[in-house]
């Protein structure tokens, strides 16, 4: 990531004066765009998915996540995962989102509940949520199998691999489900009946069968006649054993489809329709032309569809079109250079980039009213403290502590088994947003902490007892700990087998913690040698990288020696005074730029250094910036990010510079470009 | 608003589309763009153990051309002869491991994967312990999904279907018989229920999309970077659009025809030539980078039709008697039978070749035309016959018919690897895919230098 420090370090020298918060918030309100930079930021502004699939359901009322995993996955460079820059649509995005467009669209229009949510303007007469059912009995003659015969009096044998088909006519299309009941026997290996249920030759369920059992799947086919199958794969014929795997169906059936009802509109009618959903998924209002143009979009609906339903055919025509819109699909902002927000480009900044939402019923009341500028501050907050505020924030830290890779932690360690990595995992996540919303933290306070949220397992690691089952705020040996970078999880995360790494988590301070910008290693990296058991751990790194070594010049200086402050604590992150018998050296020295030669003798005294660093202050304010601009910070940023960890320096709390970061012109005004 | 390009292309040829897949920009590619492996079974006329002579490789090793292939007209890859000059035959390669009790299974769960078969599955049943390596290049892109494409043409009796593909070992990929569900699988449909209304309302709302990204592409006040999301948006639609544009309606129409009915014997062909369609429709398009073509079950058994005839099982002309055994009554003709069906193997690929010629791609993929078996009678693993075309943009020294001597094909799968750009971390070719038993490598006389 960019880092400013070269040309802040001379902004800062010359703005040595701490003003107050206020004084802070002041310097924002009076802002003047003509003679402080703004850095660009993206016009284009695709959604994450996770804000795709909010805007999903706050458009439709359908939860898409699932849809939404199966996405392509952003491979981000640089910066955040909601980094503005580099969120693009390639081909392979393109198909997901025209897959789920064409989904969802069928959905709304093949379910009742679904289509008076999402289309009020058309209330239907008679419909009813199930228009089709049939069940087919396997042993009937409208079922054909490649193998086997009927079995008793009720259900099919398929005693050898193959199929047992059956074929359903569908009088429209929609949200079907399948279903069959089926059951096994077993060979010598003691594996059940491997069956497959198929749809149209796709395996939509599958399935090791021994006890009677339903099976089911949801498809969404169109009208017509439709290929069901079932399908056995794990033939097994012993008969010396006295086994034969065979798998026996009972039946198959497939229930679904929708009757709307009737509609008492006519196509022009729906056009109130047409612009208010258009209109609230594109989160703006539409001008006239625009406005006509989606009207003949619903139009074209009946002749793209022929369901016989005309305002269904407009709808889903209507629907399709909009989720596939770059309106609908970026973030986007038209306003002219060196001016304030459009209020709705306003609106969908804050709401996205601090909830990962569309703006809400009390944001689209205000700017319908005139009065959402006015009142941006009341909503601002709003946001902030709402559910989805905070889950924003938990990402911001997420990503910044890596914590989704805790899961792979794997060490020898009898203390250790897979259910304490998500321990770990929640330990942060609950210190993190206990440090931001219960206590209303600062970054210094992050940095210097002596307490956590944990149980009873944790509180043992920590050596600490009297802890509960459930997570609690427990106090924690000061001289032992000091804040998130002594908690266990991202301890033991930049961990090796078995042992610490001071390289590793010398690499995440300088990285993360500092902001600073380490060359890339060498192609060919030599692996540490083996643990000499007349050597510390330390000493082993030092010999490997350290002075006088081909990696002296990064290792020796930058990353070893705030590595070697966590020399404390061992690969489960718990306190240790001794290293294999050896005792602990944690001690060294750092070159701050902005704060000069610093030295310690332990971790605690390292991370109370980082507290009170303004480069440490510098780079979570960058962080910050940069996560809630939706983009990697510019040179011309360098004003606001000094008011920022100026602000931070001062022990604002970190729920302050948040709010001091959305207020700025940086965030609600466009820059020169 | 636009007339949408389907009903365009209805009213005129179905053809126009193709020079914008010429023009798309892939020949500045710097590494091979695809790979594609057809595959036939029961081994090739190249003189076996019965005292037959070759009838398969080119007479002389070293540079190969068009007019050299024409010279040897009783030879079978006289029949590739217009792309001599992208041919490479490399001779000399064999199988590193023996089968378990299935010459055909154990030949074609190594073809692609250069790995042992199991131990405790044997027979027909055997499986590859490894990767193939169309998985192992495919699943390096994940851009264009990661997935290769795994196609089949042949009967679904249960007895020894599919062997080429795996995802790992044991994971053998199921593959498509039906071109018309591959297509419309390819396309975004999955419930079998594409049809023209489904192709005119995404034409439709494709182009009301490009309109609307054409809209905003013109504000003067995007940046550059914001201009390029746009541009890859664009480019993203009309890339779907060429895919799904490309075959026309009477192509569409023999599919959907032939659709459930591909595995029938007499199809055998005609649903390749269908499948060959797709996958250079589908490399053209960068819809993937490898793809496969399995033609015939494990020991195809097909009765193929040449010239007008139509000839006794394949398996058993493979064996020159009437039986899937070792014994039997003698097949007067089996060799030239399987010479003939030698030759039909080749213009089939031939018409896969002609298709990317087409589209303008021939050279920057690699197309191989392979076999589980050297030769039929004696079922051996020797001289694996891996004909390739195309030098994967500049990466393949084509060209030629070299002998290997007795090296093992998975230092062939090396080298294709390496045309992918492919590499170990610190830049080394990559020579370790397959067993690692085998000699690891590269077969650096296939290397532009």
């Amino acid at each position: 990531m960019m880092t400013l420090l070269p040309f802040l370090f001379s902004l800062w020298a010359c703005s040595n004066d701490k003003t107050s918060d206020s004084e802070q918030t002041d310097l924002v309100d009076t802002f003047d765009t003509s003679t402080i930079e703004i850095g660009t930021n993206p016009r284009i502004h695709r959604l994450t998915h996770h804000q795709w699939t909010n805007s999903i359901h706050s458009l439709l009322n359908i939860d898409a996540s699932e849809m939404a995993s199966n996405f392509q996955q952003a491979t981000l460079s640089e910066g955040f995962s909601n980094n503005g820059e580099v969120l693009a649509i390639d081909p392979i995005l393109f198909q997901d989102y025209q897959r789920a467009a064409e989904a969802l669209a069928r959905q709304v229009v093949s379910d009742l509940n679904l289509y008076e949510y999402a289309v009020p303007e058309d209330p239907r007469d008679g419909g009813s949520t199930i228009a089709f059912s049939q069940r087919i009995e396997a042993e009937s003659e409208d079922a054909v199998a490649t193998t086997g015969g009927i079995s008793g009096n009720d259900r099919y044998n398929l005693w050898s691999n193959g199929t047992l088909s059956v074929e359903f006519t569908l009088p429209n299309s929609g949200l079907y489900t399948i279903r069959t009941w089926v059951s096994g026997t077993t060979c010598d290996d003691e594996l059940g009946a491997e069956m497959e249920l198929r749809f149209n030759g796709e395996v939509v369920a599958s399935e090791s069968v021994l006890d009677p059992t339903e099976i089911a799947a949801d498809v969404s086919p169109s009208a017509g006649t439709h290929v069901v199958a079932v399908a056995f794969t794990n033939d097994c014929y012993e008969p010396d054993l006295g086994f034969d795997r065979n798998l026996y169906i009972d039946w198959i059936e497939m229930e679904g489809g929708v009757d709307l009802g009737t509609s008492s509109r006519t196509v022009s009618d729906m056009n109130d329709w047409v612009e208010r959903f258009v209109s609230e998924a594109f989160r703006r209002p539409l001008s006239e032309e625009e406005a006509s143009w989606w009207h003949a979009v619903f139009e074209q609906g009946p002749d793209l569809l022929q369901s016989g339903d005309n305002i269904a055919d407009g709808v889903q025509m209507v629907i399709s079109t909009v989720l596939q819109s770059p309106d609908f699909l970026y973030r986007i902002e038209r306003t002219d250079p060196n001016q304030h927000l459009d209020p709705f480009e306003m609106a969908s900044k804050l709401s996205f980039q601090v909830c990962n939402t569309p703006p809400d019923v009390l944001m689209r009341n205000d700017l319908d009213s005139g009065t959402f500028v006015d009142n941006y501050a009341e909503h601002a907050e709003r946001l902030l403290l709402s559910e989805c505020g905070q889950e924003n924030l938990l990402q911001l830290h997420k990503e910044l502590f890596h914590w989704d890779g805790y899961v792979n932690i794997d060490q020898p360690d009898e203390s250790w088994d897979t259910e304490l990595n998500a321990l770990y995992r929640e330990e942060i996540e609950r210190f993190i947003n206990w440090h931001i919303y219960t206590e209303n933290g600062s970054v210094k306070e992050l940095y210097t902490a002596d307490y956590t949220i944990a149980n009873d397992r944790l509180a043992a690691l920590y050596g600490v007892d009297g802890a509960t089952e459930d997570f609690t705020r427990i106090d924690l040996n000061p001289d032992e700990r000091s804040g998130v970078l002594t908690l266990l999880g991202p301890l033991a995360y930049k961990s090796d087998i078995g042992q610490s790494s001071p390289i590793h988590r010398g690499v995440f301070i300088n990285d993360v913690i500092l902001c600073k910008s380490l060359p890339p290693p060498p192609d060919v990296v030599p692996g540490l040698p083996v643990q000499d058991p007349t050597l510390s751990n330390r000493e082993r790194v030092e010999a490997h990288t350290g002075a006088g070594t081909c990696g002296e010049g990064c290792h020796s200086a930058l990353i070893n020696p705030p590595g070697f402050a966590f020399e404390q604590y061992d690969e489960l992150g718990r306190f240790r005074t001794e290293d294999g018998g050896l005792p602990i050296d944690a001690g060294d020295e750092y070159y701050f730029i902005l704060d000069g030669l610093q030295s310690w003798e332990s971790g605690v005294e390292f991370t109370r250094i980082l507290a009170n660093s303004q480069e440490a202050h510098q780079c979570y304010a960058e962080h910050i910036f940069s996560y809630l601009l939706g983009r990697p910070i510019q040179e011309d940023d360098a004003t606001h990010l000094t008011t920022l960890y100026t602000a931070s320096m001062n022990d604002t709390s970190i729920l302050d510079l948040v709010r001091m970061t959305v207020e700025m012109d940086a965030f609600r005004s466009r820059g020169a470009q | 608003m636009n007339l949408s390009r389907r009903r365009f292309l209805q009213a005129g040829s179905a053809t126009l589309l193709l020079p914008l897949l010429e023009s798309d920009g892939r020949a500045n590619e710097e590494h091979a763009s695809f790979i594609f492996f057809c595959r036939q079974a029961n081994g090739v006329t190249q003189g076996d153990s019965n005292g037959e002579s070759d009838r398969f490789w080119p007479n002389e090793q070293g540079i190969l051309t068009p007019s050299i292939l024409e010279q040897q007209p009783e030879k079978v890859l006289s029949e590739l002869a217009p792309w001599g000059d992208y041919l490479i035959a490399p001779k000399g390669l064999r199988y590193g491991h023996s089968h378990n009790g299935c010459g055909h299974s154990g030949g074609g769960n190594q073809c692609l994967t250069a790995a042992r078969v199991t131990e405790d599955l044997s027979g027909n049943d055997s499986l590859a312990m490894g990767e193939s390596v169309d998985n192992y290049i495919a699943r390096h892109f994940p851009q264009m999904g990661g997935e290769p494409l795994t196609l089949y043409t042949g009967p679904r009796s249960g007895y020894l279907e599919e062997v080429l593909s795996y995802r790992d070992a044991q994971q053998l990929r199921a593959a498509e018989d039906d071109p018309w569900i591959a297509y419309q699988r390819m396309l975004g449909v999955t419930d079998n229920s594409y049809s023209d209304l489904v192709f005119d309302r995404r034409q439709s709302i494709n182009d009301l999309v490009l309109e609307q990204i054409n809209a905003l592409q013109r504000n003067p006040n995007l940046s550059t970077s914001d201009r390029q999301k746009l541009e890859l948006h664009f480019d993203s639609i009309r890339e779907f659009e060429i895919l799904a544009a490309s075959l026309s309606a009477d192509e569409e129409q023999a599919m959907a025809t032939l659709s459930g009915l591909g595995t029938l014997n007499d199809n055998r062909i005609t649903v390749a030539r269908m499948h060959m369609d797709l996958i250079a429709l589908a490399f053209s398009a960068n819809y993937t980078k490898a793809a496969t073509l399995q033609i015939g079950d494990g020991n195809d058994g097909t009765q193929y039709t040449v010239n007008g005839t139509k000839l006794p099982s394949f398996h058993w002309i493979s064996h020159r008697i009437y039986a899937d055994g070792s014994e039997g009554e003698t097949i007067i003709g089996a060799e030239d039978m399987h010479h003939s069906i030698d030759r039909l193997f080749a213009q089939t690929f031939g018409h896969f070749l002609n298709k990317l010629e087409e589209y303008g791609i021939l050279d920057q993929g690699i197309s191989v035309w392979c076999n589980d078996l050297g030769n039929g009678v004696s079922h051996s693993y020797n001289n694996m016959p891996f004909i390739s075309v195309g030098s994967g943009n500049g990466f393949l020294r084509t060209g030629q018919h070299i002998d290997f001597e007795g090296v093992t094909h998975n230092q062939l799968f090396n080298t294709y690897i390496n045309a992918f750009g492919l590499r170990n971390t610190d830049g080394s070719m990559i020579t370790d895919f397959g067993d690692a038993d085998l000699e690891p490598g590269v077969l650096e006389a296939l290397i532009q230098s």
